[in-house]
């Protein structure tokens, strides 16, 4: 169902990014679909596995954590500082440019309509930026769980 | 009557959470859609304060070893609405400005005709629309995180040492 409802509410983000009108917001907002795919597939493992057992890993939801504070970063900096992301992207994707042509293709990613070799292209050079931080930060806090307990805390 | 004691900790997190704040507000200026200055200068609040509350949960856990689920939940719930939010207003900002005309815009229309508060931060606002504002924009970033806090109430997450390898459990401390 998480899957389903995914693939839907994809179907309804995707077309829309094409109307965005600054090429870094279109390429930040793409680029960050399939982390947020992945965190929001892996938030509902965690809590499935916290009703089952009663306890997850620590690390697990660090990861959870920092991947989604990146996101949120992310989607602020390509709303108030598109030009952030623009130089990102031009010492990264920004360095290929294809043979016969004399302006990297990934700033055209998003106009009129997307193609497959470029959305590749953005999810590749934008999910780094929002994985690591979130794995740095869940190999620190390995060596504990979280267990779920009835009643509050005193 | 209990004493309010700020810690070289808290204090840091005012700092930081004020510096980051100062810094948006001078760059959502520049932002490039209509209604993306006022909703990134109305999510600011609850920005503030689920980064206050993360800050405190964090220690709470730190210090006790254990965090009520529902502080965890409203967390993870007003994290979401928040990107939720960001995402609506660059995808759908025609969305936004009819959702902001018929909350806060309802009481400036009775004033007269305009559209202050969808155009709020390109031109001057008066202290009512910021208020309006605050309030429109804070409500579906809110709402779905007491919601979940409800819906957890009665459980804790205590914090256990153990190894992440599959199979073994932790032990009991």
């Amino acid at each position: 169902m998480t899957m389903v409802v995914l693939f839907a509410v994809d179907f309804a983000l995707v077309p829309g990014i094409t109307r965005v009108p600054h090429g870094p917001t279109r390429i930040g907002l793409f680029g960050a679909l399939p982390m947020v795919h992945g965190l929001v597939i892996y938030m509902v493992v965690l809590i499935a596995r916290l009703k089952r057992e009663g306890e997850i890993e620590l690390s697990s939801g660090v990861f959870l954590l920092v991947g989604g504070i990146a996101v949120l970063v992310l989607a602020l900096v390509v709303s108030i500082a598109p030009w952030l992301l623009h130089v990102y992207v031009d010492y990264t994707a920004g360095l290929w440019i294809r043979p016969g042509q004399n302006v990297a293709d990934i700033y055209r990613f998003g106009m009129g309509e997307i193609d497959p070799l470029l959305a590749l292209l953005v999810c590749v050079t934008v999910t780094p930026l929002l994985v690591l931080p979130a794995f740095l930060a869940a190999r620190a806090a390995g060596g504990y769980r979280l267990r779920l307990a009835k009643g509050n805390v005193p | 009557m209990k004493r309010v004691r700020i810690t070289v900790a808290g204090l840091m997190t005012i700092v930081a959470v004020i510096a980051v704040d100062l810094t948006i507000l001078s760059l959502r200026r520049g932002a490039p859609t209509v209604p993306l200055p006022g909703v990134i200068f109305g999510a600011i609040l609850m920005t503030n304060v689920l980064a206050a509350y993360l800050a405190t949960t964090i220690g709470c856990l730190r210090r006790r070893g254990e965090v009520r689920l529902s502080r965890v939940m409203f967390l993870l719930f007003g994290g979401m609405a928040l990107v939720m939010v960001i995402y609506v207003v660059h995808l759908a900002p025609l969305l936004v400005v009819n959702y902001l005309n018929n909350t806060a815009g309802l009481w400036e229309r009775q004033q007269g005709p305009g559209n202050a508060v969808a155009v709020f931060g390109v031109v001057g606002s008066r202290l009512v629309e910021v208020v309006l504002l605050l309030a429109a924009v804070t409500m579906p970033i809110l709402v779905p995180a007491l919601a979940a806090a409800w819906a957890a109430r009665g459980y804790r997450l205590s914090l256990v040492k153990g190894t992440d390898a599959p199979g073994q459990k932790p032990s009991g401390d």
